[in-house]
């Protein structure tokens, strides 16, 4: 058993939209933290309920820990961790008496883990929770997550409202949790500069399709953004093209491996965002 | 299951402490009157006050995102819905006590007023507390929290008016059945007794539509 999370075929579609889950398959190796990376309504979240079953998917299968995913399996969501983009905890509660909420639903709670995050993220606890800021929500929900001993973490857009300091201690919790070779993280936002961070494995997704999957370090020592025109396109191997985008009378290419083309063909610097802008306003050949 | 019910207890605890007390001063302003008609009510208030807050909760849950992430817990979704009926039924059974509380109090203070008729009162009252509960769970479920003050005002309206058209069906059963067959029956505890019992049975067939509802929900 290598992944800690197998999605195989997920589809989902809502009745009231056009919006669909289009068989998203990805995995996430044990070990390793998975970068998801879309633009707003691409599918992120409808991934991520799909797999926790907020949502219920209309086929495929979620394997966590490699067992078939089903809400009534306690086990299985005992040891998952989960934040989503919005608060989601009860308002009228301070944290001390969250603690005491959690300390009687997860079997695995870990009071002492908790008052650590809680003391490492600088959280009030007699404070109620409609008085936090948005950075505040995130490190509870984040500690909270960490808290019980989970060893999968799904994480919408986490380090999203986080003052750059809050991100940088985030992101070193995650990046540390992430190390076990027991644990995984699947892990979305908007903020690509956040994943590029800390992530190993990318996955973008558009329209409910996944655009590509792929390891962070292949993706930054082996594809490349060709800038051309229409004659130097024609003869690039047009398997190596994952995506295009005219811009005047030049053509952006993202192409997957950097070795194959011809050497005459002017290679841009890039980032993740580069990749992120190209592949979600592209088009494939 | 603990844990929900210690959420919704600190969720709305304010609420409930706040009609707590106020069950208890309307209940001895009531009894103290002496008015057979707000004797009645001594033993209605209570009960239909303690369990509003309990509706109260879907509406927090529900603003503040917890009906979601309750869902990632390593609870069933019939856990949740357990959970809410339980609160209700805990709640219920504090302002049940309370009309007692009062009523005993009353009792040794002024006398005759915990007579049998009372406990018949208090029964009617559980039986309308259980009409609110009944319509609003599921309709809470199904219409959203948006609607619990609408869904609310509707179970009040719908558990007190089912009282008096209960109320007023029976008396026409007593019309129309020949006085042979009544001989000798408390016409007052049969119905206390039926209308408790029927609407039982109707607050438990709601927990299962209700389950229903909660388990093809999405969040």
């Amino acid at each position: 058993m290598s992944s800690i999370l197998e999605v195989d075929h997920l589809n989902k579609q809502y009745s009231e939209s056009d919006f669909a889950l289009k068989d998203v398959s990805f995995s996430i190796p044990y070990g390793s933290i998975v970068g998801f990376i879309g633009e707003n309504g691409a599918g992120k979240s409808t991934t991520m309920g799909s797999i926790l079953g907020t949502l219920h998917k209309d086929g495929g299968s979620v394997k966590i820990f490699g067992e078939e995913m089903n809400v009534e399996k306690l086990d299985i969501k005992e040891n998952i961790g989960v934040v989503f983009d919005n608060i989601h905890l009860p308002e009228a509660l301070t944290v001390l008496k969250l603690g005491n909420v959690f300390n009687n639903i997860y079997e695995q709670w870990d009071q002492e883990t908790f008052d650590h995050y809680i003391d490492l993220f600088s959280l009030p606890r007699k404070k109620k929770i409609s008085g936090f800021s948005r950075g505040m929500s995130m490190k509870l929900s984040v500690a909270i997550a960490l808290s019980h001993n989970a060893d999968l973490l799904i994480l919408d857009e986490a380090t999203a409202g986080l003052d750059p300091t809050g991100r940088d201690e985030l992101l070193d919790v995650l990046r540390a949790f992430g190390k076990d070779q027991d644990h995984g993280i699947l892990l979305s936002s908007h903020i690509t500069s956040d994943i590029e961070k800390i992530a190993d494995d990318l996955i973008f997704i558009k329209d409910g399709t996944i655009l590509l999957n792929v390891n962070k370090k292949e993706l930054m020592k082996q594809y490349a953004i060709l800038q051309c025109d229409k004659n130097e396109f024609v003869h690039i191997d047009q398997n190596l093209v994952i995506t295009h985008r005219k811009k005047g009378s030049d053509i952006d290419v993202l192409v997957s491996d950097r070795e194959q083309v011809p050497a005459s063909i002017k290679k841009k610097d890039f980032s993740i965002d580069d990749i992120t802008l190209l592949l979600m306003r592209g088009e494939k050949v | 299951m603990k844990g929900l019910i210690l959420n919704q207890y600190y969720a709305i605890g304010n609420s409930v402490r706040n009609y707590f007390v106020l069950s208890i001063f309307l209940a001895a302003v009531f009894l103290f009157t002496q008015n057979e008609w707000l004797l009645t009510f001594a033993a209605f208030v209570p009960i239909i006050f303690m369990v509003s807050p309990a509706l109260e909760v879907l509406k927090h849950e529900s603003k503040s995102g917890w009906n979601k992430f309750v869902l990632t817990l390593p609870l069933k979704r019939s856990h949740v819905v357990k959970s809410h009926y339980l609160f209700f039924i805990m709640l219920m059974f504090i302002g049940l006590f309370i009309v007692i509380g009062v009523f005993v109090v009353a009792e040794l203070l002024l006398e005759n007023i915990l007579v049998e008729q009372a406990i018949y009162w208090m029964m009617n009252g559980v039986g309308v507390a259980f009409v609110l509960g009944f319509i609003a769970y599921p309709l809470t479920y199904l219409l959203g929290s948006e609607k619990s003050d609408m869904i609310l005002m509707v179970s009040v309206i719908a558990g007190v008016g089912l009282f008096f058209l209960s109320s007023w069906l029976y008396e026409q059963i007593l019309i129309n059945v020949s006085p042979y067959v009544l001989q000798g029956l408390n016409h007052d505890m049969l119905f206390s007794a039926g209308f408790l019992v029927i609407t039982l049975v109707l607050f438990i067939v709601s927990y299962v539509i209700a389950l229903q509802v909660y388990k093809r929900k999405e969040f």
